[in-house]
C-alpha cells in the first residue's frame, strides 16, 4: 500500500518554459561522445560517410542531445530527502542532429510524484525538454526523471 | 548513395524482424578513461562520483559508477549497431541499479510488437542491461524503431 508522505516544492514552475542554449554541436563533441561509448558507426564518426548516406554532415548519435539538458534546469526547492539519483531518461529523436547544428532547449516541469518500494518512498521529478535546431526544426524530445530518496 | 554508406544508415528492414525475436545480448564494458572523457562533455570534470573512488565512497557507493546518460548512450549504440543509425524513434529507460566500471554489461533486445501503418513500419522492443545477476537488471526499458521496408 502506498505511503502518504509530505513533501513541498515550488509549484509555480508548472506551466513555465525555461529556455537554454545555444548548444553548438561540434565535431569534437560528437567525436569524444562516440569514442567514449565505443560507437564506430561511420554515420556518427565520418562526415564523408554521413554525406554519402544523405545527411548534411556527421550525425550525432540519437541520445547525444541529453548531454545539453543536464544542469540547465531550475531548482524545484523540494523539501524531501537528501539523496538523489538519475532514475530514468527518455529520448525521442525527431530529426537528425548533425555537426554544425546550433540547438536551443525549452524545458518544463512535467510531473512530481511519489513511489514506494522495497527501499522506501521516493519522489520522482520529471522534466521534459524539446530541442530545436537553428532552423526552428524540433530535433528531439527528452524526458529526465530525477529521484530523491528519504 | 553508396551501398556501404546505405548499409551503415539502414542495417535492418522491417521484414527482418519477428515478434519474439531476441537480439544479443551484446556485451559491453566501460573503463575509467571512457567515463572521464564522457564526463568532460557535460560539465562534470573529474574527480567526481563517476570517476573517483573516494568521491564515490563519500555518497555511499562501493566505487565509481557509469553515469545514467552514458548507460543510455551504450544501449543506444547497441541498438543502432543492429538496426542502423536512423532507426530509433523512442528510447525510454529506467535506471534500476548503479552500473560499475570494468564489468561485462549484457544488453538484450526482445521484439515485443511489430506494426505497419501509414506512419511507417514500427518495431517495439523491450530492453535490458544486466550484470552478473540476470534477474536484477541495471536498466530496463523500451525502444521503438521505425524501419524501412523491402517492399
Amino acid at each position: 500500500m502506498p505511503t502518504q508522505i509530505d513533501y513541498e516544492y515550488d509549484h509555480s514552475l508548472y506551466g513555465v518554459e525555461h529556455e537554454s542554449g545555444p548548444f553548438d554541436v561540434t565535431r569534437e563533441i560528437v567525436d569524444v561522445y562516440t569514442r567514449s561509448v565505443g560507437d564506430d558507426n561511420p554515420i556518427f564518426t565520418d562526415a564523408d560517410a554521413a554525406r554519402a548516406a544523405g545527411y548534411a554532415d556527421q550525425v550525432a548519435p540519437p541520445t547525444l542531445c541529453a548531454l545539453f539538458e543536464r544542469g540547465e534546469l531550475p531548482d524545484i526547492k523540494l523539501q524531501f530527502g537528501r539523496r538523489q539519483f538519475h532514475g530514468g531518461q527518455r529520448v525521442e529523436p525527431r530529426a537528425p542532429i548533425v555537426v554544425g547544428d546550433r540547438l536551443t532547449a525549452s524545458s518544463h516541469l512535467k510531473d512530481v510524484y511519489t513511489k514506494t518500494g522495497r527501499s522506501g518512498t521516493m519522489v520522482h521529478v520529471v522534466w521534459e525538454t524539446t530541442f530545436s535546431n537553428q532552423d526552428g526544426v524540433v530535433v528531439a524530445d527528452v524526458q529526465r526523471s530525477q529521484v530523491v530518496r528519504e | 548513395m553508396s551501398d556501404a554508406a546505405m548499409n551503415q544508415a539502414t542495417k535492418l528492414y522491417y521484414e527482418d524482424v519477428d515478434l519474439g525475436d531476441e537480439i544479443g545480448p551484446a556485451i559491453v564494458s566501460v573503463a575509467l578513461d571512457q567515463v572521464v572523457d564522457f564526463c568532460s562533455l557535460w560539465g562534470n570534470p573529474a574527480p567526481n562520483r563517476f570517476t573517483d573512488q573516494a568521491e564515490a565512497e563519500k555518497i555511499g557507493l562501493d566505487g565509481p559508477i557509469v553515469p545514467g546518460i552514458m548507460t543510455m548512450a551504450l544501449v543506444s549504440r547497441v541498438i543502432t549497431d543492429w538496426a542502423g543509425a536512423g532507426a530509433v524513434v523512442d528510447l525510454d529507460l529506467v535506471f534500476r541499479g548503479t552500473v560499475p566500471h570494468n564489468h561485462p554489461l549484457h544488453v538484450g533486445i526482445l521484439i515485443s510488437d511489430t506494426e505497419q501503418d501509414d506512419d511507417g513500419n514500427h518495431v517495439q522492443c523491450d530492453i535490458t542491461m544486466t550484470g552478473p545477476v540476470p534477474d536484477r537488471p541495471y536498466v530496463i526499458g523500451t525502444a521503438r524503431l521505425n524501419l524501412p521496408s523491402r517492399e
